[in-house]
């Protein structure tokens, strides 16, 4: 099954793309924030894609993005960043880290579903 | 107290009751309910080919098909609501801690005439258009005032 790695610190945010994702057939996997994705990752973590907010305590999604595209595992993997940021420097900043998509909260499941399956791998 | 400590003494205070706006924020029940309504109908329409089985028949056949049918679009629909509420919910939480963590900086001891907290510190706390926006705004509106 295809896994998603999904970073947000409100939990019904990470509650809402669980339920979400799941019922349209992905795995999912959560963390509170950047430190916590780069320990699943560090534990042996191989997702499909990563959805990751921006503004998160203990570590944010630029410093989580360039973490995981150190780490060869995820080197190449999208990148979605999922935000209410959306200011044309916070987008340059998420694609110099390496993100690879940019969602704009708030956005409807729909565009999160096709976002993602675009960027699949395989196109999933 | 000294001369500015009762201000920010209050300032305190307002940050402390935007913290607890901000909590209530983020345990609203509603995302909660939308989700149990959600699951209640899973489980349900789970129940309801037992129903057609028990009473063998194609009118009932019929109506346990229309009643699985309404019940999936309509937890799709509440699970898609809820996403987009717990999106506003995201948004409105951070307006709330940037309020919060502004206030809480002003109460600071020292933040007074030597170091102040300017409308351009604010504005690095934001974390969304809306925010600018509002701040834009509000600058013009005060120049245009004095």
């Amino acid at each position: 099954m295809t896994t998603i790695l999904v970073l947000d610190d409100s939990a019904p945010m990470l509650m809402s793309l669980t339920r979400i994702l799941k019922n349209a057939g992905y795995d999912v996997e959560t963390a509170a924030n950047g430190k916590l994705g780069m320990s699943k990752l560090a534990g042996g973590l191989k997702p499909s894609v990563i959805l990751t907010d921006l503004n998160m305590p203990e570590m944010d999604g630029i410093e989580f993005i360039k973490g995981a595209r150190k780490s060869p595992a995820t080197r190449f993997t999208p990148i979605i960043v999922l935000t209410t940021e959306s200011s044309a420097k916070g987008r340059d900043d998420a694609r110099a880290a390496g993100a690879t998509g940019w969602l704009t909260k708030p956005t409807e499941p729909a565009e999160l579903l096709s976002t993602v399956k675009r960027l699949l791998p395989t196109h999933g | 107290m000294n001369p500015g400590d009762d201000d920010r003494l209050v300032l305190a205070i307002l940050a402390a009751q935007v913290a607890a706006v901000r909590e209530r924020i983020e345990n609203s029940e509603t995302i909660d309910l939308m989700w149990r309504t959600t699951d209640v109908l899973a489980r349900l329409a789970g129940l309801v080919p037992e129903l057609a089985r028990r009473n063998p028949g194609a009118d009932m056949e019929r109506q346990c098909t229309a009643a699985i049918g309404n019940m999936t679009d309509i937890s799709k629909s509440l699970d898609d609501m809820a996403f987009v509420q717990a999106q506003r919910q995201d948004f409105t939480r951070q307006m709330a801690d940037c309020v919060a963590t502004a206030l809480a900086r002003l109460a600071a001891p020292g933040s007074g005439e030597t170091s102040r907290f300017s409308a351009d510190d604010l504005s690095k706390l934001y974390v969304c258009a809306e925010q600018r926006e509002i701040h834009e705004t509000t600058i013009r509106a005060a120049r245009q005032a004095s």
